[in-house]
């Protein structure tokens, strides 16, 4: 995500021209915003392909509902924000399905699976980023709905405070006040904190 | 005026509204962060185990299929998804559909047929009930008290005698009532 002066302007640019109907604007902002809408998805699903039907959910969203977005400059909270929810209805739903076990097979493609993909991540064996993710996993079930979602967007979708903000529709203040429980959680979490550092502080 | 180096050390509350957001620290706070190696190295750690969790999770994302998040802009434009390539087909979620309509269907018509079968043991059981009663006005005591009780008992005319007089009988039987 550009961070710098240029490109923020040069984003709002986009953005206006996006408002105003122009298809490859949109695409432009698509492309920019992609992965983080991706891997943001990616986070609370943990399944590619649900994460990359949502993602094409969230970006049909975003171009339908471009018209109201009020503040150009605040385009990627908008857009974290209809993701964020997107996720919700969709778990929402998951949650209704599991109820009358109307649940296909081929719908959840959790951790274990991704051995198979083409291009596995060759940092970590498969092993290893099973235990990552179910401690992760573990760790997060273990806080309270806002605590997570607050953590979540902190520091594995690496937002500020003030993002986090007007991604939760809640004031800054409260983001802290959660932030820091979960944090506080986080460095008595021995097996996750454990892991990270052995894993990286060997290298 | 204290200096930074005998400003009090961070709290473990300063350490983690540090990591969570730096601005967030006091002017005095930060200063003393500043000279404090204990304090520095404390707030290092927590702010790299931090930022690795967040590199280890974005190491471990796979790669999404670009395709599939792709713009499809006149099929949107239409108020349609688009078609992508690799998108689940919806035949399965019909198929369930039809399903669990048609269980649902047989459901209901076999409670309804259930209904229809409960007529005719209505019936007999009415007609056991009727016999049942038929027999108790008949065997008023329980089997079990029927060999103690003979099973009709025979009042001789001494004790029928004893009971209503014969004087009395016929006095009550002309005035059309008993006369004690």
């Amino acid at each position: 995500m550009a961070r710098t002066e240029e490109g923020s302007l040069q984003l709002e640019e986009t953005v206006l021209r996006a408002k105003a109907g122009d298809g490859q604007a949109f695409e432009a902002l698509m492309k920019h915003y992609q992965d983080a809408v991706y891997r943001m998805i990616f986070y609370r699903v943990r399944s590619r392909t649900d994460a990359e039907d949502l993602s094409q959910e969230v970006f049909l969203k975003a171009f339908r509902n471009i018209s109201h977005l009020k503040n150009n400059q605040r385009f990627a909270p908008w857009l974290f924000r209809i993701a964020v929810n997107q996720v919700r209805d969709s778990q929402r739903k998951q949650r209704l399905r599991l109820m009358f076990r109307w649940v296909f097979l081929d719908d959840p493609e959790d951790v274990e699976s991704w051995g198979e993909l083409p291009d596995p991540p060759q940092a970590l064996t498969n092993l290893a980023r099973q235990d990552f993710w179910r401690d992760l996993k573990a760790f997060l079930a273990r806080l309270p709905p806002m605590e997570k979602e607050v953590f979540v967007l902190r520091f594995l979708d690496q937002l500020e405070i003030k993002e986090i903000a007007e991604v939760l529709d809640r004031r800054e203040g409260t983001i802290k006040t959660h932030l820091y429980r979960a944090v506080k959680k986080f460095r008595n979490e021995s097996s996750l904190l454990r892991w990270v550092r052995e894993e990286f502080h060997a290298d | 005026m204290p200096t930074s180096h005998s400003l009090p050390h961070l709290t473990e509350k300063d350490l983690i509204h540090a990591v969570s957001d730096r601005q967030s620290l006091s002017a005095e706070a930060k200063q003393h962060l500043a000279v404090c190696m204990s304090c520095r190295s404390a707030y290092a750690n927590l702010a790299l185990d931090l930022k690795r969790l967040g590199d280890v999770a974005r190491d471990l994302v796979p790669q999404a299929d670009p395709s599939r998040i792709a713009w499809s802009g006149s099929a949107w434009r239409h108020g349609t998804r688009g078609c992508r390539r690799g998108q689940r087909p919806r035949w399965p979620r019909l198929a369930w559909g039809v399903l669990t309509f048609a269980v649902l269907l047989l459901l209901l018509v076999g409670r309804g047929s259930e209904r229809g079968d409960t007529r005719l043991p209505d019936a007999t059981r009415e007609g056991r009930f009727l016999a049942e009663v038929a027999y108790l006005s008949e065997n008023p005591l329980p089997p079990s008290f029927e060999n103690i009780v003979p099973e009709t008992v025979l009042l001789d005319d001494a004790f029928m005698e004893f009971l209503v007089p014969v004087g009395q009988s016929e006095q009550s039987s002309s005035t059309g009532y008993l006369v004690s």
